[in-house]
């Protein structure tokens, strides 16, 4: 209980702030202002400017709402893609099934920062090049959750008795197998979405994911490295800011997962 | 002297009182019944005997123990660890130093019927029902405990097995001077071994005697012909049309033959039994009957159609003229979805299309049959006791008007008022012209309810 509060509060904090920052920022974070370059926190700025007179406070929001938009974005093509493979090896046990998941066994094999390489290197870096290598990264993850929690729903006699109501594998599927997997797969979305952030925030430092002017977390700290001596704060804030996001939707996770197993211990 | 005396002991999770202010006295040696159905407190009180209550339990009262408690638990394959080889899981409870550990262990085993040698180093999976309850005894018995719960030791297991673990059990009981306190929803096994009986219903004991003579206190005797019930059959109708025929069916897996050429009918409105010992393939010949599996040989005509050549329109009207109910009410209602729902979904088999209004017409009809109110129809399942579950199990199987029911011990979970109302409703259905097959353990039940028993063994009837 304690920790589903925690980490609730933990991703309200990044959140929030990331969803208004789609409409509004203190600062504007494409304008640069030399003069007001290198401040320390005060009340103008209340994390105070980078190197080139942009607002700190600014640029973490918008960098939530880039983040957590390419993150969300990851997380959802790889739940779309990934539980129907999984759904479907989990119907049709075989070669069908043998054939899906070892696919999903060699792109999880595949080294996730290799495949970003690859895409930006023929698509160009950028935003959606970041959310398609952490998507393709994930698609395995969700499909082994998904086959790993509908095997043992197809021997449950409700979907004996669905077959001898003449229901097609398919559709037994979609309306009986979906809904009873639903719980796990969302613990695990939770928790791939702390790490997407995480993946998002690694691949922008290495200059794979969101181009500038795009503000990002990762960017943020790839151009703090070098003032890491004089100004400590630039790589501190969206640090603190990548620690706060991932362990909260990995606490969120975690305590899904365990009230899901109490809830299930009593019934 | 007591070996396990409960004073006044309540057991409560939040605001449901599972125990009330339950008291009871265990001597050395004596074998004590404690009955009721599910729900009843049984093992509220067996696990506070233990100190196992789960979280979240608060207990109160006093429970004084004379010496080490240990127990026998239901589902022997859970209660035994899948990678540990036998012989070391029961050298685990023995308290003594390695060497000697061993050695105790392995009379532990050849005081429960097992051959040491044989069985020691083999893993749980590799050993029979009987088997690995006997090793759940062993482990018990290896602590020397005072008092020795067994907590519904022999639901799992058939008949035979039930005699002989219950026998041992007893024995142990007698010769060691242990008490023993056998929980049980099953009057007829606690009265030919128990010396006392106790009955708790809803929290409370409601009576309590020596044996033999506590069968006669008015709830026991009542329990009883609960138990002994047979449901009042109609003449069969002269109309012998055959609704289900099979006819050489072979079936194995892993080129082992479990079916081998069976052959049966079953004619309108009779209820059939299928009985046999476990792993004699009865499940089996159900799934093939049922068209969930195709067999290897043979045929299985259901109104005028072979079952697993057919396909399309002829597979959909096979299918809707033989439906099923399991043995779990629990498991066999998807939790997700609501009782109309569920109820109606064999109504893709009906022929031609149906309106919502006529689809709801039929769900209540059938909702009605099972003795149910349509308003049901808006609940989940999770609303409904284990006997309800398991009308709406039968409303489902009877929403497409099946020439045959298939019941896979459908009645086996329930308690006894229940089972015997679950019986009144399935001769009511054989008199209504609806053939059922009836698979089962419990040969006195089917042998009361059945026109015919089919017995099953070494593949064939």
């Amino acid at each position: 209980m304690r920790r589903l509060v925690a980490g609730l509060v933990l991703t309200a904090l990044f959140v929030v702030p990331a969803l208004v920052a789609l409409v509004w920022t203190p600062w504007d974070v494409t304008a640069i202002d030399v003069a007001a370059r290198m401040q320390g926190p005060s009340l103008r700025h209340w994390l105070g400017t980078d190197p080139l007179g942009r607002d700190v406070l600014s640029l973490l929001m918008a960098g939530a709402s880039v983040s957590l938009g390419v993150a969300t974005a990851a997380i959802a093509a790889a739940l779309a893609l990934g539980v129907p493979i999984g759904l479907i090896a989990s119907a049709r046990p075989g070669w069908i099934d043998d054939l899906l998941m070892r696919g999903a066994d060699v792109l999880f094999a595949f080294p996730g920062l290799l495949l970003a390489i690859l895409l930006s290197a023929t698509l160009g870096p950028g935003a959606i090049d970041a959310a398609l290598a952490i998507a393709l990264f994930n698609v395995p993850v969700f499909a082994r959750v998904a086959r790993g929690a509908a095997l043992p729903i197809w021997s449950a006699p409700f979907v004996a008795a669905a077959r001898i109501a003449g229901r097609s594998r398919l559709t037994i599927a979609r309306t009986h197998v979906l809904p009873n997997i639903a719980a796990p797969v969302i613990v695990q979305a939770s928790i791939q979405g702390g790490m997407a952030l995480l993946a998002e925030a690694g691949l922008s430092f290495a200059g794979l994911g969101v181009q500038p002017p795009a503000p990002s977390w990762g960017r943020m700290l790839a151009d703090a490295q070098t003032l890491i001596g004089s100004a400590p704060r630039l790589a501190l804030v969206p640090g603190l800011a990548i620690v706060v996001a991932v362990s909260g939707l990995t606490l969120l996770g975690d305590a899904l997962a365990d009230s899901r197993r109490r809830t299930r211990g009593r019934g | 002297m007591t070996a396990l005396a409960f004073h006044q002991v309540g057991v409560r999770y939040g605001d449901r009182a599972a125990l009330v202010d339950f008291s009871l006295e265990l001597a050395p040696g004596e074998v004590v019944a404690l009955i009721g159905e599910t729900g009843s407190g049984k093992s509220s009180a067996a696990l506070a005997a233990l100190g196992l209550l789960p979280d979240g339990a608060r207990i109160e009262g006093q429970i004084v123990r004379s010496g080490r408690v240990a127990m026998v638990f239901q589902e022997p394959l859970l209660a035994l660890d899948p990678l540990m080889r036998v012989g070391r899981q029961v050298a685990e409870a023995v308290r003594a130093p390695r060497a000697q550990a061993r050695a105790r262990a392995a009379q532990a085993l050849i005081d429960v019927g097992l051959d040491p040698a044989r069985v020691a180093r083999r893993y749980p999976h590799e050993l029979s029902g009987g088997q690995r309850q006997r090793v759940g005894i062993a482990m018990a018995l290896a602590g020397e405990p005072a008092v020795l719960v067994a907590d519904e030791p022999t639901t799992a297991l058939d008949p035979d097995t039930t005699a002989q673990v219950i026998a041992l059990l007893v024995a142990a009981a007698r010769n060691r001077g242990m008490a023993l306190l056998l929980v049980t929803h099953d009057l007829a096994l606690a009265r030919c071994h128990a010396d006392r009986l106790v009955l708790l219903d809803a929290g409370r004991v409601v009576e309590t005697g020596r044996l033999p003579a506590a069968l006669t206190l008015p709830r026991t005797a009542t329990l009883l012909a609960q138990i002994d019930h047979v449901p009042q059959r109609g003449p069969l109708s002269p109309d012998r049309q055959p609704v289900l025929t099979v006819r050489g069916l072979v079936h194995g897996y892993d080129g082992r033959r479990v079916l081998d050429g069976i052959e049966f009918d079953i004619h309108a409105g009779e209820i059939v039994g299928l009985i046999g010992p476990s792993g004699e393939g009865k499940s089996t010949l159900l799934r093939l009957v049922l068209g969930l599996e195709t067999p290897q040989a043979g045929t299985v005509t259901i109104a005028g159609h072979d079952m697993h050549k057919v396909h399309g329109a002829q597979l959909r009207d096979a299918r809707r003229h033989v439906q099923a109910v399991f043995q779990d009410p629990g498991a066999s209602l998807d939790p997700h979805w609501r009782v109309g729902r569920i109820v109606a979904e064999p109504l893709g088999l009906w022929p031609g299309s149906l309106s919502r209004q006529a689809t709801h017409a039929k769900v209540c009809d059938a909702l009605a049959r099972v003795g149910l109110d349509g308003d049901a129809a808006g609940r989940y399942p999770g609303a409904f006791s284990g006997g309800q579950r398991q009308r709406i199990a039968l409303a489902r199987a009877l929403v497409v008007e099946p020439a045959l029911i298939v019941l896979d011990e459908a009645t086996s979970a329930l308690d006894a008022a229940v089972r015997a109302d679950m019986l009144d409703l399935l001769a009511g259905l054989g008199d209504s012209g609806i053939a059922l097959l009836f698979v089962t353990h419990d040969q006195a039940m089917i042998a009361g309810l059945a026109d015919r028993v089919l017995h099953l063994s070494d593949g064939r009837v």
